[in-house]
C-alpha cells in the first residue's frame, strides 16, 4: 500500500491515497514527501527495522532514510537538489515485507520560483576557500545564529514559536541552533520539561519513540525554513556523557544512533545543518559523526558544539578525527569580559590553524545571562570574530536559549527572564545592523588584518598544524583585546573596529599602509543604532601612507570603514 | 488695575478682568492666579522694581513674589497651605504706582478632593528624624528621581515632553531634575537654550527677561506637577565650563526671584545650581531661602556633596550627591560616598542626585542601576535619582544636545532602557512597607546591604556575585523565635518567590539558594508586635527585679540585652552596668496556657551611676568576622557597626576580640580598631557643666591585621584622636594618644585626659585618627572609655 502527499502535508492529518501517484511535481529543494503502510506488524516497528527509499534521476541516486510515524505507516522526506525526472522505490532491512520493498513511483522536478533564499540556492556547503558557508548554487551564506537550544518545547507556545521567528527574521538572522529531540542541557533525563504538545520525545528507555512529539517539532523546523532561517539541529546535550552514550542503557541498542537516523529521516530534507552533540566529549563521537555523514545523503554541514572549558572549547578538537566535521564551531564562555581574550585567542587559534576550515563561535556571553554580558559585549564578540576571520556569528540571549515562561525556568535558573522580555535585548537589533553592514561588501573575501590599524590587538593567526594552549601564548605575549581590529581586501575595502572605552578617550587609532594609487573615502558607523557620518576623502600622510581619522564622536565603539572610490 | 484668573490660567492667552474678584474660592495646595496692570511704564520693569502680594489669614501671612509678564502685567501665584479665609495686597518698590499698591482681595479655600499626592498632602519638607522628606500633612514622600537636565529646551518637542511624562508616571518616578537656567556642556547663550518662546535672558547679566521663554516652561512646570511629579528645578549650571556665576550675584538673585515667583506655588524642590560650590552660590543660596515664602528643601547640585559645596550649612536643607560616571567601578565607589554623607551630623537627608546615568558613554546598564538604587536605598539614603543616556540632553536625531558628544542615543531611545522600569518595581515594592522608618542594619547581612526596623521587618539586597553562583546568604541578629514571612524579589522582573515562614532558634539563618545567579532582594516581614511594656527604670550598678503579667503565661527572652534575666514566670531580674545606661529594650514570647505564643516589645530604661557621664566598652559591636591574626589567632572582623556610635569615612569599622575567644559567634569582649579615615562618634550625654573638670579614661594598644595584609598593622608614629565635641560640632577638647607599633601581641595602654566644661550643653566623644587619612594602616585599638567628673 503506497500513500502519497506531494506539498500538501497537513499536520497530524493523514491522507492516505491508495494508489500509486505518477506525473506529480514539486520544485527544486522543496520537500516531496511520501509515505507507506506495512499491514505486517512488529512490537517495535522503530527498532525492528531500517526502511529506506532510493531516489534516482539517471545514474545518480540519493538513499533517504524513511522516518517511522507510529502503527504501520513510514514516510519519507526528498529535497530534490536537482530539476528533471524522477523516480524512488522503498526498500526495507526485511526483505519479507511486500509493502515496504519496491513500490516503484515517478515524479517531476521543476525549478523553484519562489524568493526563500534557502529554497532558491539551495543547501549549505563549505566555499571551495574553506573560509565560509554558500548555498548549493555558490551564493555566499552570512551565518547569523541565534540560540534556541530548548525550541521545541512547550513552554514557548506555538504563536510564540511564530513571534519569536518574526522577530529574528526582522533583525536579519538566518540560523537558529535548536536540539532535535535530544536530552536536554540542565535538566534531569526525561524531566518534564522537555515534553511539547506532542508529548515526551521518547519512553523511559530510549527504545519507544513518540511520533507525536515529532509531527509538533516537524511544524517548528518547517516554520523556521519557511522563513528563511536554517535550522542547526543538535542531537542532544551531553555534558553529562552518561545521557547519550550506551552506558546508561545497559548495552542494550545505541539509541542515539537511531535517534539520528530518525532526525536525518525527518529533517534532512530541510536546509539544516546538523549539530551532532551539544557539549559531550567521549571516544564514542567519532563513530556517530561518521554515522550522521554516511547516513546524510545530502551531505549537510556537520560540526560538534564542544564543552567549552578552557581547554575544550573547539569542536574540531573534540572529534578524533577532524575531517568528520565540517566547520570549527566554538564555544568560549560565559565569563562576562574575561571571555574577550578567550574568545580573540580561540578563534584566531582557529582560524589559522591548517588545513583551513570555516570557523563560527557558537556559543559565548549570552546577552544577560546569568544577568551578565551586556549588549556592549554583544558587539564586541560580533565585529572580533567577524573582523578575525569567522564564517558568522552565533547570538544567545538569557532567557530563550532555555525558553523561560514567566513562571517556569528552562533550566536550574541562570536567569529568570521569560522569553519575550529577552527577545528585545539590544544586541539582537545591533548584530542584526552589523550583518546589514557587512553584507553590503563582498565580505566572504575579507580577510583579517591586524597590520592595517595602530594599535590593535594581539591575534594568533601564524598558521600551525597542532593545536597548542592558546591561553598559556596569549598570557606569554601579553595579549591585549581591548585595541583595534581590522579586516577586509586589500586595495578595495577596509573595516576596522574600535573597541569602546569608559575612559572618555576619542582618539581615533591610525590607518597604516594604505596601497599606493588607491583613492579611499571613509565612514564611522555606529554599531549600536547604525548611524553613518561620513569622513570624506582619505588623506594619506607620507611616508607610511597613514591615514588619521578625526576624533571620535562619542567614546563608545565605533566601525571605521574606508572604501575605495571607484 | 487689578485682573484675576483663579484655575483658569490658559498659556498665551490674556484674560483681563476689570474688576475684583471676591468671594472666588480656591483648593487647598491648588494655584490661585491674580494679576496686575500697571499704567505706569518702565524702561525695564523687570529690574526697575519689585513687586510682592502678601496673602494674609488671621496673623499668619505669606508675602509671595509677582513676576513680570511683559508690557505692564504682573502676577502672582500662591498655593494656600491651609484652608479658609484668605485676602491678599499687592505691595510694589515703587510706592508712587497706584497699580500696584494696595488693591486688596478677598477669597476663600475649601479642601482639595482630587487625587494627586501633591495637592493632597502638600509641599514637602524634611522629616523629623532628618532621614528623608515627607509631604506637609506627613505622608512620607519616596524620591525617585529621574533626570532632564535640558528638558525646557525645545528639542524635546511638547508632545515628547508629554509621551517621556506618562513613561516616567507609569514607571513610578516621583520627581525630575530640570534646569531653568544655564545649561551644562553648551556655551551660554546658544540656540540650543531656546524652547518655543526663545532664550529665557537676552543679556549675559539676566537684566532682560523674555517672558514668552518662562510661559512655554510653565506648561511643562504645570505638566509634570498635574502627573504628580516633583519638579526640582536646578537654577542654572556652575562648572567652569557653562559657569551661570557669569551673570553675576544679583543677575542670578534676580533669576531666582523669577522662578520662585513664577513657579514657587508648585510643589518643587530648589536646586540652587547644578556642580556649583563657593561663598557666591551660597549666598544665592541664602537669598532663595529668603524669599521663598514656603521654605521648601533645597540644596546644591554638586561636583562632590551639596553640603560640602556650601559655605554655610544652613543654606541648604538635604546633601545631594554626585559620585561618578562610568561602569561598575562608578556604581559600586558611589556606596561608600553615600555612607559617609549619611554619617555627618547633625543629620540631613542624603541621596544621590546623579551616578553613572543608564547608558551614557556606553556605560552603566541596567545591572549597575538596580545596584546603585538597592545599595543606596538600604544604606539610609531619603531617595535617589536616576538618570539615562539621551534625556538629561533631550538628545534627538541630529542634535545630541551637547557640545561634547557622549553618546548618540536620543531621549527616545534612553526612555525605554530598562533601568528605569526596575528602579521602579524597587520603588513599588518598599512603598509597600514602611521604608521611611528604615535604618542601614549592615551586620544583619555581610556582603549585602540590609536596613530595616530594629524588631521588625527587614529588606536585603544580596549585590551580584560570581558566576555560577546559586548558594544562599547568611541573615544575622533574627529575634529568636519570631516567625517572620520572607520571600525572595526579583529585582529585574519584580517577581516574587515565596520562602515561607522562617523562624530561628539562634537568631541566625541561611537563606535557600537563590533563584538564579544575579542580585535579589530578599524580604522578611515580622509580625507586628503592637505597644511597648514598659517597667519602672533600673540604675548601673544596682540589683533590679520585677513582674511580667499575666499571670499563669509562660515568658521567654526572645532578643535584647544579656544583664536581664527573664524567668518562666515572669520574674525578671539583674544588674545593670554603665554600658547599659539609656533605653534596653527586648522582644519578649508570652504563651498563654492553650495558645500560641505571641511576643511583646519590653523596655526599660537605665540611669547611669553618679559621676559616671559615660561609658562604652564596645560589646554592643557586631560585625563579620573575616579572619584571624596568624600570629596571634586573634579574632579580627569588619563590617561591623558599635550600637549607640555613628560611622563616617570610606571604610568600614574594624574590631579585635580582646578575649581571644575563637570560635564564638558573637565574641562579646571587642576593642574597635581604627583605620584609615574612619570615624566614630558616640551619643550625646550630660558631661558639660561649666566650669567643671571630666576626665576621659580609655585602655588603647597597636591594632592587629588581618592574614594577608601586614602592612595593615599599626607602626610607630601612628596616632589616634579622642575629641570632646560640643552640639554644633566644633571641638571643646582633643586628646592624641599614639599607641606603638604592634608586636605580634596584644597589649593595651590605660591613658588618660581631661577637659573642663563650658556650659554650651550636652557633648559627644569622636574618635578618629590623627595621622594621614589614606595610610593604608590601623592608627590604633580603643576600649573601655569612661567620662566621669572630677570632684
Amino acid at each position: 500500500m503506497i500513500t502519497s502527499k506531494v506539498k500538501a502535508w497537513i499536520l497530524g492529518v493523514c491522507i492516505l491515497m491508495p494508489t500509486v501517484v505518477s506525473g506529480a511535481e514539486v520544485a527544486q529543494w522543496n520537500v516531496f514527501e511520501t509515505s507507506f503502510e506495512s499491514a505486517k506488524t512488529y512490537t517495535n516497528a522503530f527498532v525492528e527495522i531500517e526502511v529506506d527509499v532510493v531516489f534516482k534521476q539517471g545514474e545518480t541516486q540519493w538513499k533517504v532514510p524513511a522516518f517511522w510515524c507510529g502503527g504501520g505507516k513510514w514516510t519519507v522526506r526528498f529535497a530534490p537538489p536537482v530539476q528533471g525526472e524522477f523516480t524512488c522505490r522503498v526498500e526495507c532491512s526485511d526483505k519479507a515485507n511486500p509493502d515496504l520493498n519496491g513500490h516503484e513511483q515517478a515524479f517531476r522536478v521543476a525549478a523553484y520560483t519562489g524568493d526563500n533564499p534557502l529554497l532558491k540556492h539551495g543547501f549549505l556547503k563549505v566555499s571551495a576557500d574553506k573560509r565560509h558557508f554558500e548555498h548549493a548554487d555558490g551564493t555566499p551564506f552570512f551565518w547569523l545564529g541565534d540560540t534556541w537550544w530548548k525550541g521545541l518545547c512547550d513552554r514557548i507556545t506555538w504563536e510564540g514559536f511564530q513571534q519569536l521567528t518574526a522577530d529574528r527574521k526582522a533583525k536579519g538572522f538566518n540560523v537558529v541552533q535548536i536540539i532535535g529531540g535530544g536530552p536536554y542541557p540542565d535538566e534531569p533525563l526525561f524531566d518534564d520539561r522537555w515534553k511539547n504538545e506532542g508529548g515526551m520525545p521518547y519512553a523511559k528507555d530510549f527504545e519507544r519513540l513518540n511520533p507525536a512529539y515529532f509531527d509538533y517539532a516537524d511544524r517548528r523546523i518547517r516554520h523556521l525554513v519557511d522563513n528563511g532561517m536554517v535550522p542547526a539541529m543538535v542531537g542532544g546535550w551531553g555534558w553529562n556523557t552518561s545521557c547519550i552514550s550506551n552506558e546508561t542503557i545497559g548495552g542494550r541498542e545505541r539509541w542515539f544512533f537511531r535517534h539520528w537516523r530518525y532526525l536525518i529521516a525527518r529533517y534532512g530534507a530541510y536546509p539544516v545543518v546538523w549539530i551532532v552533540a551539544g557539549e559531550m566529549r567521549h571516544p564514542y563521537l567519532n563513530e556517530l559523526t561518521k554515522y550522521v555523514r554516511d547516513n546524510d545523503p545530502y551531505k549537510h554541514l556537520i560540526a560538534m558544539h564542544p564543552p567549552g572549558v578552557p581547554e575544550m572549547q573547539s569542536g574540531r578538537k573534540v572529534v578524533l578525527n577532524e575531517a568528520l566535521v565540517d566547520f570549527d564551531f566554538l564555544q568560549t564562555a560565559h565569563n562576562e569580559w574575561a571571555s574577550a581574550p578567550i574568545t580573540v585567542s580561540q578563534v584566531t587559534m582557529s582560524y589559522s590553524k591548517t588545513p583551513p576550515m570555516p570557523v563560527v563561535n557558537g556559543e559565548v556571553t549570552y546577552e544577560w545571562h546569568k544577568n551578565q554580558s551586556r549588549h556592549d559585549l554583544q558587539r564586541f564578540m560580533f565585529w572580533t570574530c567577524l573582523l578575525n576571520g569567522a564564517a558568522g556569528h552565533t547570538y544567545g540571549a538569557g532567557g530563550i536559549w532555555q525558553m523561560n515562561t514567566e513562571t517556569v525556568h528552562g533550566s536550574t535558573a541562570y536567569e529568570t527572564i521569560p522569553w519575550h522580555v529577552a527577545m528585545h535585548y539590544p544586541g539582537s537589533a545591533q548584530l542584526g545592523l552589523g550583518k546589514k553592514l557587512l553584507e553590503e561588501y563582498p565580505w566572504w573575501r575579507f580577510e583579517p588584518h591586524p597590520e592595517w590599524v595602530e594599535p590593535h590587538s594581539t591575534t594568533l593567526l601564524e598558521p600551525h598544524a597542532g593545536w597548542y594552549d592558546n591561553h598559556q601564548k596569549w598570557a606569554e605575549l601579553k595579549g591585549r583585546w581591548d585595541l583595534p581590529y581590522a579586516a577586509g581586501i586589500a586595495g578595495e575595502v577596509r573595516f576596522i573596529y574600535i573597541p569602546g572605552n569608559n575612559d572618555y578617550q576619542l582618539t581615533a587609532p591610525s590607518v597604516m599602509n594604505l596601497e599606493p594609487g588607491v583613492n579611499y573615502r571613509a565612514f564611522l558607523f555606529d554599531p549600536i543604532w547604525g548611524k553613518r557620518i561620513d569622513l570624506g576623502p582619505v588623506t594619506k600622510i607620507k611616508p607610511a601612507d597613514e591615514y588619521h581619522p578625526p576624533q571620535l564622536p562619542s567614546p563608545q565603539d565605533w566601525v571605521l570603514v574606508l572604501e575605495k572610490v571607484k | 488695575m487689578i485682573t484675576s484668573k483663579v484655575k483658569a490660567w490658559i498659556l498665551g492667552v490674556c484674560i483681563l478682568m476689570p474688576t475684583v474678584v471676591s468671594g472666588a474660592e480656591v483648593a487647598q495646595w491648588n494655584v490661585f492666579e491674580t494679576s496686575f496692570e500697571s499704567a505706569k511704564t518702565y524702561t525695564n520693569a523687570f529690574v526697575e522694581i519689585e513687586v510682592d502680594v502678601v496673602f494674609k489669614q488671621g496673623e499668619t501671612q505669606w508675602k509671595v513674589p509677582a513676576f513680570w509678564c511683559g508690557g505692564g502685567k504682573w502676577t502672582v501665584r500662591f498655593a494656600p497651605p491651609v484652608q479658609g479665609e484668605f485676602t491678599c495686597r499687592v505691595e510694589c518698590s515703587d510706592k508712587a504706582n497706584p497699580d500696584l499698591n494696595g488693591h486688596e482681595q478677598a477669597f476663600r479655600v475649601a479642601a482639595y478632593t482630587g487625587d494627586n499626592p501633591l495637592l493632597k498632602h502638600g509641599f514637602l519638607k524634611v522629616s523629623s528624624d532628618k532621614r528623608h522628606f515627607e509631604h506637609a500633612d506627613g505622608t512620607p514622600f519616596f524620591w525617585l528621581g529621574d533626570t532632564w537636565w535640558k528638558g525646557l529646551c525645545k528639542r524635546l518637542t511638547w508632545e515628547g515632553f508629554q509621551e517621556l511624562t506618562a513613561d516616567r508616571k507609569t514607571k513610578g518616578f516621583s520627581l525630575v531634575q530640570i534646569v531653568c537656567g544655564p545649561y551644562p556642556d553648551e556655551d551660554l547663550f546658544e540656540t540650543r537654550w531656546e524652547n518655543e518662546g526663545g532664550k529665557p535672558y537676552e543679556t549675559k547679566d539676566f537684566s532682560v527677561v523674555n517672558p514668552e521663554y518662562f510661559k512655554y516652561s510653565d506648561r511643562r512646570i504645570k505638566h509634570l506637577v498635574d502627573n504628580g511629579i516633583v519638579p526640582a528645578i536646578v537654577g542654572g549650571w556652575g562648572r567652569g565650563d557653562c559657569d551661570g556665576m557669569k551673570a553675576g550675584v544679583p543677575g542670578l538673585k534676580r533669576h531666582w526671584r523669577n522662578v520662585i515667583a513664577r513657579y514657587g506655588a508648585y510643589p518643587t524642590v530648589w536646586i540652587i545650581g547644578g556642580e556649583s560650590q563657593g561663598p557666591q552660590w551660597t549666598e544665592v543660596a541664602k537669598y532663595v531661602q529668603a524669599t521663598d515664602p514656603y521654605h521648601r528643601p533645597s540644596t546644591i547640585h554638586p561636583e562632590q556633596s551639596g553640603r560640602s559645596s556650601v559655605t554655610d550649612e544652613s543654606a541648604i536643607n538635604f546633601d545631594m550627591l554626585q559620585t561618578g560616571h562610568g561602569d561598575w567601578d562608578a556604581g559600586r565607589g558611589a556606596i561608600p560616598k553615600m555612607q559617609a554623607a549619611y554619617g555627618r551630623n547633625p543629620p540631613m537627608p542624603v541621596l544621590i542626585g546623579e551616578y553613572c546615568y543608564e547608558g551614557h558613554m556606553q556605560t552603566a546598564a541596567q545591572d549597575v542601576q538596580r545596584y546603585v538604587f538597592w545599595a543606596s536605598m538600604l544604606s539610609g539614603s531619603a531617595g535617589l535619582t536616576y538618570g539615562a543616556a539621551g534625556i538629561w540632553h533631550a538628545s534627538v536625531e541630529g542634535d545630541p544636545g551637547t557640545v561634547n558628544v557622549y553618546d548618540l542615543t536620543t531621549w527616545k531611545q534612553g526612555m525605554n532602557y530598562p533601568g528605569s522600569t526596575q528602579l521602579g518595581l524597587g520603588k513599588k515594592l518598599l512603598e509597600q512597607f514602611p521604608w521611611a522608618r528604615f535604618e542601614p542594619h549592615p551586620e544583619w547581612a555581610p556582603g549585602c546591604f540590609a536596613a530595616g526596623i530594629p524588631g521588625g521587618m527587614r529588606v536585603i539586597y544580596l549585590p551580584r556575585r560570581n558566576i555560577y553562583n546559586w548558594s544562599g546568604f547568611s541573615v544575622n541578629k533574627l529575634q529568636p523565635g519570631v516567625p517572620y514571612s520572607a520571600f525572595y524579589f526579583d529585582p529585574v522582573t519584580g517577581r516574587r518567590f515565596d520562602l515561607g515562614v522562617v523562624s530561628t532558634a539562634s537568631g541566625s539563618w541561611n537563606t535557600p539558594n537563590v533563584p538564579s545567579p544575579q542580585d535579589w532582594v530578599l524580604v522578611m516581614e515580622a509580625p507586628d508586635l503592637g505597644a511597648p511594656v514598659i517597667l519602672p527604670g533600673a540604675k548601673a550598678g544596682q540589683a533590679y527585679s520585677d513582674r511580667l503579667l499575666p499571670e499563669g503565661a509562660a515568658f521567654a527572652k526572645v532578643d535584647g540585652g544579656a544583664w536581664l534575666t527573664i524567668q518562666p514566670d515572669g520574674r525578671v531580674s539583674g544588674t545593670p552596668d554603665e554600658t547599659d545606661v539609656g533605653g534596653n529594650s527586648w522582644i519578649v514570647s508570652v504563651t498563654k496556657p492553650g495558645a500560641p505564643p505571641t511576643f511583646i516589645p519590653l523596655q526599660i530604661p537605665v540611669a547611669g551611676s553618679p559621676g559616671i557621664h559615660f561609658a562604652e566598652n564596645f560589646s554592643r559591636y557586631s560585625g563579620n568576622q573575616n579572619g584571624t591574626q596568624y600570629q596571634s589567632g586573634l579574632k579580627v572582623a569588619y563590617h561591623g557597626n558599635v550600637a549607640g556610635w555613628t560611622h563616617a569615612g570610606t571604610g568600614t569599622i574594624h574590631a579585635v576580640d580582646r578575649a581571644n575567644s575563637a570560635g564564638q559567634l558573637n565574641p562579646p569582649n571587642w576593642a574597635v580598631m581604627i583605620w584609615q579615615d574612619n570615624v566614630i562618634t558616640s551619643r550625646s550625654f550630660a558631661a558639660n557643666a561649666a566650669g567643671h573638670a571630666y576626665c576621659v579614661n580609655f585602655e588603647a594598644g597597636a591594632a592587629v591585621y588581618a592574614d594577608t595584609h601586614p602592612d595593615q598593622a599599626t607602626r610607630s608614629g601612628d596616632a589616634l584622636l579622642i575629641e570632646v565635641l560640643r552640639g554644633d560640632n566644633s571641638v571643646l577638647a582633643r586628646h592624641i594618644h599614639e599607641p606603638g607599633a604592634w608586636t605580634g601581641k596584644m597589649a593595651f595602654v590605660a591613658a588618660t585626659f581631661e577637659y573642663k566644661g563650658d556650659g554650651s550643653g550636652d557633648i559627644r566623644l569622636r574618635i578618629g585618627p590623627s595621622g594621614t587619612l589614606t595610610s593604608g594602616r590601623f592608627q590604633g585599638a580603643i576600649d573601655n572609655v569612661i567620662v566621669r567628673e572630677l570632684k
